[in-house]
């Protein structure tokens, strides 16, 4: 009440030029650009003057030193390298946990966000208290539950979980091929908006005939084609072990094919928007473009197939010591084919390696090793983050104005082309900045590694400063490496958001 | 997402016409109609409710049967203290318990204010919680009888695969008076084997390696015979060669059946690998085999290497068939005698004869003989039987001998061995009973009759496990395990200068499947009876807050703040932010020790005065509401505003955060009422009862530290001269109170501006130096806070007096707390009649003001309405009356009374500082968060208005803050605080890692926070800050009557979002050492008792997490739904 109702402040007792707003503003900005420079420069000057009575001064030399230790999910580094190798191993494996993270996380995070808008009572409540649990607990916690908990419960890598299991197994795969033709078949020429009674008809009998097929089939036939399954991915408490594919000297060639297909399928997509654009015509044309690249794709695959291949190679034999020449089917199934001349003389672009561990059943000798560590800290923040994003998910779909729902439904648009057309178009606007900053979360919460000892930057830049004692320095570094990765998410979601936002005047 | 189908009214009455009438749609209305609706829609659908059953289905199952199954809750319920405060002395437990309890009844308070309309479910959900909790444990356990503990005794040792066990002979345990133990032999419980092997409830040692045995025993069996049947059957041999077939299928007419046995155990062992329980048998058979090999013929290498094939998982199936005669008749004769004792040499060889004569004709060793004769079905029964009795061992019951020999058991006390009650443990009828006469240590002996042999198993009630709680670096205690009531804190028994063992749960564990009836007698009711020791208190409290908070309402009428539903939480956050800065101010300042001198004086009087602005703020705001159409008293705003912020400063102050030292403050109850009484003194920097309490209090201070300083030091203990003395500064403080309000007719408005502006400062200075004065005459203190006071005076003489507000009687009751409190660490009792005669005091100026006000307050009245000051005069006595209770009751708790009842005097045996790294659990959790909301608030705003600011380096600066800490984890911010900040300034190394911990995480925070500000900031048309400058507003006065106020209310959710990731971030901490929930659930799976129970301790902690966030964010819920939110809702 009284600042209000009291005298304004005297006007003469200054002159003009210190009255004026501008030269005021420009006084205290300069005051205090001078604070925060003396602020910063004492800082500095205490920071320096600690270290130098440790004999240490903050700059990056120290980096080219040798490490001298030993890290787990390194790759090819090894004690002998420079601290910047540790480094890198360290800012390498961040990466691997922050992109595939993000991805799943997306992912998941979708499909629980739909779920939780899903008219089906269980699946939407289901949903609900999944989202409630994890957002509603810490992440660390839930990352130590999947360490301590879930990936102890796995048996020894003695006794891993083979997927799928090894063994020879009949599928009716001509059945499946059959089937899917059909499938296709009805699905490319029974749809539209208008359909005509014989297209129905056709989709019956289409639907008749397969089921019919697979079952007589089945039941009929019996044994299909045997096929020789190898596990491809190992499951035990030292993590998961997961075949690899190798491209072999066939790769560059089956490539251009995909890249063909790529071209071709992008065309053909321009080509029938521009033909419905002009005609009305409605063409399927996202459809027809994936199934002329995959033409392409298993085109190339069978080309390659046909490759000439020598009829004898030579295969080295231990026990003899002596190269033996073979015919070519016998030395693919001797097995006593080198790595590289597998990949040379194989009629495959890639090359499967299932999971194979050494003599003592301890280490993966071939194959992709995840190590537990890994997995806790992927599946935690994955699962965690997801939570989040199936609320913003949820809330952008609903804030699509009812309207637009009816309105799409009056035009007759059927509910794959509302939801692809109008609902989310909308709902990314709304979704896309928000979900930008799960991203950034995710990143940063992957600096949560260090509590279940995984070689993520921190933890590597922390071995770092123990052992050559440059903590600033260190310190600085890991800021920066995370900035980097910050900044270029954020970077990508502008870009992203940007291309969605509504453009005004 | 649920729409109900609806009935269209007007199309039925149509229908009615032509049809009649019809049933009701039962297809689409009711459960059924709800069903079809949401569960059974589309095929698709039907799909997903089967799948989703079936994943609930399986959870829930999965879930009931590892809790009650084989959870083992123990690890949660011995280790609430150390959850919920760590290792906080127990000494001080009292701050928590009173921290909590004044939350409680704030809560109740609360509760009455602003939920009025729900809670009639509370209060039943509440009631039956409570009936719950106290009826539950009783009848549990009238019901179901409480599991026997099972105790070996006798002189036979028991041999386990890998040690011998002998049975204790001296057990101590602690009971408690009243309860009866009881001691028999199991008998009934274990007379065979089977009932041994399924022994449920707790058991030593010795006992367990028994159990054991047998349970291994009966698996043996049972194998042996199904490996029989398989056999036979040819179940197991496929996929072998034939040859191997039919050596097997030929088993039962061959006359070396052990040969074959090895053979076909090979095969086995060969074929299948892994924990296949068959498997792990068979090998054990195998084992013996071996040393049955090894003894006697070294040089036949071959089963050996079967067997150390077998073990590695991967023999070679080809190695089957080839054993020697003379390997075969050295493993007949060496099974038989391996095998152990005579019976089952007998057995052996009975069998072996029993072959020979009945079934075997020719040895038929031929491989391709088809024509078998097959063994008719009594001979295979018999040859089973044999089979299985010949390769089971001696059943634990033959073995030892169990209970058939007579035990003497004694129950003497622990300290002076004096035996208590002694008896013979013969038959099944024996029991030996003893009444415990006193809480303690008792000690059980048990040992077989002098002179016999032989193993018993006894059965007791009464004597449960314990376990050793470390409370503090000084104390810990013994608890009993299964009801955790009994805590006994002398050191354990010892004979001969030796720990005698007791009944610990590692030796004990539970063994047995559980099943419902012992997971409930178990865990129900310790569990209850804890939960119901913490939260029936609260209850009650919050059920006397609630009343008390109902008398209030009743009292203020209707149109009080306790029918007022908007802005309540920006008001709270508003309160919020002075306390904060305060509490800031003494975590960093006193609670560190770090700065000292003039930048401590500086600091101070920084943070001082940011509390008055910010209180300035809100008085204004508060009188500019009471203006409007909002007719609500300024009494309910600040009742609202002490109830947000007690709990919080109750908490803090309970706790001891901020380091509030005895020095610093005086006492754990002034320092209270000194924060209020900052807040609320802000609020009534013109009242004139105001003036009166404070003034008298200046003097009153003055004239203590005087007297204390200069007089003989013991005077005062003296009744009568202290009467006087007291006396005498009433006398001043009525003098100066009513000169106050005599003189408030106001001069020249500068003069009274620069009056108090100044006078501001110096009160700032005097309050903060009273204690300093009170202390004694130290340095330049006592001339600083003289000067405050003429300044003091002369603001209070020459500035005027304003309106009549209530919050005047709030401060002036806290104001009299805070002098009764100092008094009280000076005199005893005589401090009542201070306390009394400044109740006269106040009421005389109470009395005085209002008469002087009458002018006034007609004048007022008119403009704003007679409801005011209705409240105003109602409203303070109420308040009154609750302080006045409060206040009697709270010396009891918060200062010191001794054994004797005899007040604790000096300020520094109050108040302690307590150790702060032994804080820990919820406690610390919970502080990280409150004063991390706290400090980080103020500080975003700043930074929020800061990045808005158009000068461009103070907007660069803020922008490069923002960006920087949201770009980096919170951890490295942790890591800095830890790491980097004695590398900074040495003298910090010794700030706990808890303030560094609050730092880091307010830093962190605050980034986060000033982005969400700014966001409701952009939210404002840009029409409202043109408005405010059309209206002639400061850009200060835009932004923050205008701006801020709308701003905030725009993003209450997201704040609110902040507020809860803040608190989910505060278990980061654990991972730099600080002992959190997170870190507490850590440090309970490395007790021995709970090795690796990650399972229960982390799901308890994660639920209080749960607890805690899910709360807030359905209040933030409650907030968005009903309105606070609307500006928001209506811009989307």
């Amino acid at each position: 009440m009284s600042l209000q109702n009291e005298s304004r402040p005297s006007d003469n007792l200054l002159p003009a030029v210190f009255r004026d707003g501008r030269i005021l503003q420009g006084i205290a900005q300069i005051i205090f650009a001078i604070i925060v420079v003396i602020v910063l420069n004492d800082l500095q000057t205490r920071i320096n003057t600690a270290l130098e009575s440790t004999n240490q001064s903050p700059n990056f030399e120290f980096l080219q030193n040798r490490a001298g230790f030993d890290l787990a999910d390194s790759g090819s580094y090894s004690s002998n390298d420079r601290y910047i190798d540790a480094f890198r191993v360290g800012f390498i494996n961040t990466l691997r946990v922050v992109l595939l993270g993000l991805a799943a996380t997306t992912v998941i995070g979708i499909m629980v966000g739909i779920f939780l808008l899903s008219s089906n009572f269980l699946l939407r409540t289901l949903s609900r208290a999944y989202v409630e649990v994890l957002r509603n607990t810490p992440v660390l916690l839930q990352i130590f539950a999947w360490f301590y908990i879930a990936i102890f419960a796995l048996p020894p890598q003695q006794e891993a979980i083979a997927f799928p299991q090894e063994g020879i197994r009949n599928l009716p795969l001509l059945q499946f091929a059959f089937s899917l033709v059909v499938i296709l078949a009805i699905w490319q020429y029974s749809g539209g908006m208008r359909r005509p009674a014989w297209r129905t008809g056709v989709r019956q009998v289409g639907i008749a005939i397969v089921v019919l097929v697979n079952l007589f089939g089945i039941v009929l036939v019996g044994s299909g084609t045997p096929i020789e399954f190898l596990p491809g991915i190992y499951i035990s408490i030292k993590g998961v072990a997961i075949f690899e594919l190798i491209p072999s000297s066939l790769f560059g060639v089956w490539m251009v094919f995909v890249v063909i297909g790529i071209v071709v399928a992008i065309l053909l997509w321009r080509y029938f928007g521009f033909i419905t654009e002009s005609t009305g015509q409605p063409i399927a044309k996202a459809r027809i473009a994936l199934i002329v690249f995959i033409g392409f794709v298993l085109l190339g695959w069978l080309v390659m197939g046909m490759r000439p291949t020598p009829s004898v190679i030579g295969v080295y034999d231990e026990e003899r010591d002596v190269i033996e020449e073979m015919p070519y089917d016998d030395a693919f199934e001797s097995g006593m084919l080198t790595i590289e001349q597998e990949l040379e003389y194989t009629r495959q672009p890639l090359i499967f390696r299932p999971p194979m561990l050494d003599r003592r059943g301890r280490n993966v000798e071939t194959g992709i090793e995840i190590s537990p560590s890994y997995l806790a800290i992927f599946l935690g923040l994955v699962i965690y983050t997801s939570a989040f994003i199936a609320e913003i998910v949820r809330a952008g779909i609903q804030a699509v104005p009812k309207g637009q729902l009816e309105a799409s439904r009056a035009l007759g648009l059927s509910q794959g082309d509302m939801l692809r057309l109008v609902v989310l178009p909308q709902a990314l606007r709304v979704i896309i900045p928000p979900l930008g900053n799960q991203f950034l979360n995710l990143s940063k919460n992957s600096s949560l590694a260090i509590a279940v000892a995984y070689t993520d930057i921190y933890q590597v830049t922390f071995t770092i400063i123990n052992q050559s004692g440059q903590s600033v320095t260190g310190m600085v570094m890991v800021l920066l490496a995370y900035l980097v990765i910050s900044l270029c998410i954020s970077l990508v979601m502008n870009l992203v958001n940007q291309r969605f936002q509504l453009v005004t005047r | 997402m649920s729409e109900q189908p609806t009935v269209d009214a007007t199309r039925t009455i149509i229908n009615h016409q032509d049809e009649g009438s019809r049933p009701p749609p039962t297809l689409e209305v009711g459960l059924v109609g709800w069903m079809r609706q949401n569960l059974f829609g589309s095929p698709a659908d039907v799909i997903v409710t089967i799948l989703s059953s079936l994943l609930i289905l399986l959870l829930v199952f999965g879930f009931f049967d590892w809790a009650i199954g084989s959870a083992n809750w123990f690890a949660i319920i011995n280790n609430q203290r150390l959850f919920m405060m760590s290792s906080f002395e127990p000494v001080f437990e009292w701050r928590v318990a009173l921290t909590v309890l004044i939350s409680a009844l704030l809560t109740g308070v609360s509760l009455a204010a602003w939920a009025r309309r729900s809670l009639r479910m509370v209060v039943v959900i509440a009631l039956a919680v409570i009936v719950l909790l106290a009826a539950l444990p009783p009848i549990i356990e009238s019901i179901i009888p409480q599991p026997y503990s099972y105790f070996t005794a006798g002189n036979i040792e028991i041999r386990d695969r890998a040690s011998t066990l002998s049975p204790q002979r001296d057990l101590a345990f602690i009971a408690k008076a009243g309860e009866t133990v009881s001691l028999r032999l199991a008998l009934d419980e274990v007379d065979d084997i089977q009932t041994l092997s399924k022994l449920a409830g707790f058991s030593d040692r010795a006992t367990n390696a028994l159990a054991n045995a047998a349970a291994n025993r009966l698996n043996q069996q049972a194998a042996t015979g199904l490996a029989f049947d398989q056999m036979r059957s040819g179940e197991l041999t496929e996929g072998l060669e034939e040859r191997t077939r039919l050596t097997i299928r030929t088993f039962t007419r061959t006359n070396d059946m052990l040969a074959s046995t090895t053979q076909y155990v090979r095969h086995i062992g060969g074929r299948l690998t892994g924990g296949d329980a068959q498997v792990s048998l068979l090998r054990l058979w195998l084992e013996r085999l071996e040393r049955a090999a090894r003894g006697l013929d070294p040089r036949e290498t071959s089963i050996l290497e079967a067997l150390q094939a077998v073990e590695d998982g991967t023999v070679n199936l080809s190695m089957n068939d080839n054993i020697t005669a003379d390997l075969q008749d050295a493993i007949r004769h060496l099974t038989t005698v391996t095998l152990g004792s005579e019976q089952l040499e007998d057995l052996g060889e009975l069998l072996v004869a029993q072959l020979s004569e009945d079934f075997i004709g020719e040895p038929n060793q031929s491989d391709d003989d088809e024509e078998l004769i097959q063994p008719s079905e009594r001979e295979t029964e018999f040859l089973r039987d044999m089979f299985v009795r010949l390769l089971t061992p001696q059943s634990v019951l033959n073995l030892y001998d169990l209970g058939n020999t007579p035990m003497a058991v004694t129950i003497r006390d622990a300290r002076s061995l004096e035996v208590l009650a002694e008896g013979l443990l013969a038959g099944a009828g024996d029991e030996l009973s003893y009444d415990i006469p006193a809480d303690g240590w008792y000690l059980l002996t048990k040992d077989a009759v002098e002179g016999e042999e032989g193993t018993a198993i006894l059965a007791a009630h009464g004597i449960h496990p314990i376990v050793e709680r470390t409370l503090s670096a000084t104390e810990s205690r013994f608890v009993r395990l299964t009801d955790n009531e009994l805590a006994i804190t002398e050191s354990r028994p010892t004979i001969d200068g030796k720990n005698i063992p007791f009944v610990v749960l590692i030796d004990n564990q539970f063994r047995g499947l559980r099943d419902l009836q012992t997971y409930l007698v178990h865990f129900i009711p310790p569990f209850f009876k804890q939960i119901e020791a913490l939260l029936l208190p609260f209850f009650i409290t919050v059920v006397w807050g609630y009343l008390a908070g109902r008398a209030l309402s009743h009292a203020l009428g209707e149109n009080s703040v306790f029918n007022h539903r908007n802005s309540r939480l920006v008001l709270l956050v508003w309160s919020l932010t002075p306390l904060l800065i305060l509490l800031a101010y003494f975590a960093l300042l006193d609670g560190a020790g770090a700065i000292d001198g003039l930048p401590a004086v500086i600091l101070k009087l920084a943070a001082a005065f940011g509390v008055v602005l910010l209180v300035r703020r809100i008085e204004n705001w508060l009188n500019a509401t009471n203006r409007g159409e909002d007719a609500e008293g300024s009494l309910n705003r600040a009742l609202v505003y002490g109830w947000g912020i007690f709990p919080f400063a109750m908490f803090a102050l309970g706790s001891g955060v901020g380091g509030l030292s005895g020095a610093t403050i005086g006492s754990l109850a002034g320092g209270l009422i000194w924060l209020l009484l900052m807040y609320f003194i802000g609020l009534n920097f013109q009242g004139a009862l105001g003036y009166v309490l404070l003034v008298g209090g200046f003097f009153a201070q003055v004239a203590q530290a005087a007297l204390i300083n200069l007089v003989w030091d013991g005077w005062y203990n003296d009744p009568v001269s202290s009467l006087a003395l007291w006396l005498a500064i009433a006398a001043i403080g009525v003098f100066a109170g009513t000169r106050g309000a005599r003189l408030r007719t106001s001069l020249d408005f500068r003069l009274k501006r620069y009056g108090y502006l100044i006078s501001s400062i110096a009160f700032v200075f005097v309050l903060l130096d009273t204690n300093v004065l009170s202390e004694a005459a130290d340095g330049n203190a006592p001339l600083l806070a003289g000067l405050g006071l003429i300044f003091w005076l002369g603001w209070m003489f020459f500035s005027g007096a304003t309106r009549w507000s209530s919050n005047r009687i709030i401060t002036g009751l806290l104001l009299l707390t805070y002098l009764w409190m100092q008094s009280w660490t000076l005199v005893d009792r005589w401090s009542t009649i201070y306390f009394i005669v400044w109740l006269v005091v106040g009421a005389l100026a109470f009395k005085r003001g209002e008469s002087a006000q009458d002018e006034k307050r007609k004048v007022e009245e008119a403009q704003s309405g007679p409801l005011l000051y209705r409240y105003a005069r109602q409203g303070p006595l109420v308040a009154a009356g609750a302080w006045i209770v409060a206040l009697l009751l709270l010396p009891s708790l918060v200062v010191g009374l001794d054994a004797q009842g005899v007040l604790q005097t000096s300020p520094d045996d109050l108040l302690p500082l307590s150790d702060k790294r032994l804080w820990g659990g919820l406690m610390i959790t919970l502080q990280l968060t409150i004063l991390g909301i706290g400090a980080s608030f103020p500080i975003g705003l700043a930074l929020a208005l800061g990045r808005r600011s158009n000068m461009p380096a103070v907007k660069y600066a803020c922008i490069l803050y923002i960006e920087v800490v949201r770009g980096v984890p919170l951890i490295t911010l942790l890591f800095l605080a830890v790491l980097l900040v004695p590398l900074v300034d040495p003298t910090l190394a010794t700030v706990e890692n808890i303030v560094r911990a609050w730092v880091a995480i307010t830093m962190f925070s605050a980034a986060y926070l000033a982005e969400n500000v700014r966001g409701g900031l952009q939210s404002l048309d840009i029409g409202q800050t043109e408005a405010a400058q059309a209206v002639g507003l400061s850009t200060w006065q835009t932004t923050i009557h205008i701006l801020l106020p709308q701003a905030l209310r725009a993003v209450i959710p997201a704040l609110v979002g902040q507020f809860i990731s803040l608190f989910k971030d505060t278990s980061l901490v654990s991972i730099i050492g600080l002992a959190d929930i997170t870190g507490i659930a850590n440090r309970v799976v490395a007790q021995p008792e709970f090795l690796q129970k990650r399972q229960e301790t982390f799901l308890y902690a994660a639920i209080i997490y749960f607890v805690f966030s899910y709360m807030m964010s359905y209040i933030s819920r409650r907030i968005e739904a009903t309105g606070s939110g609307a500006v928001r809702a209506e811009r989307l």
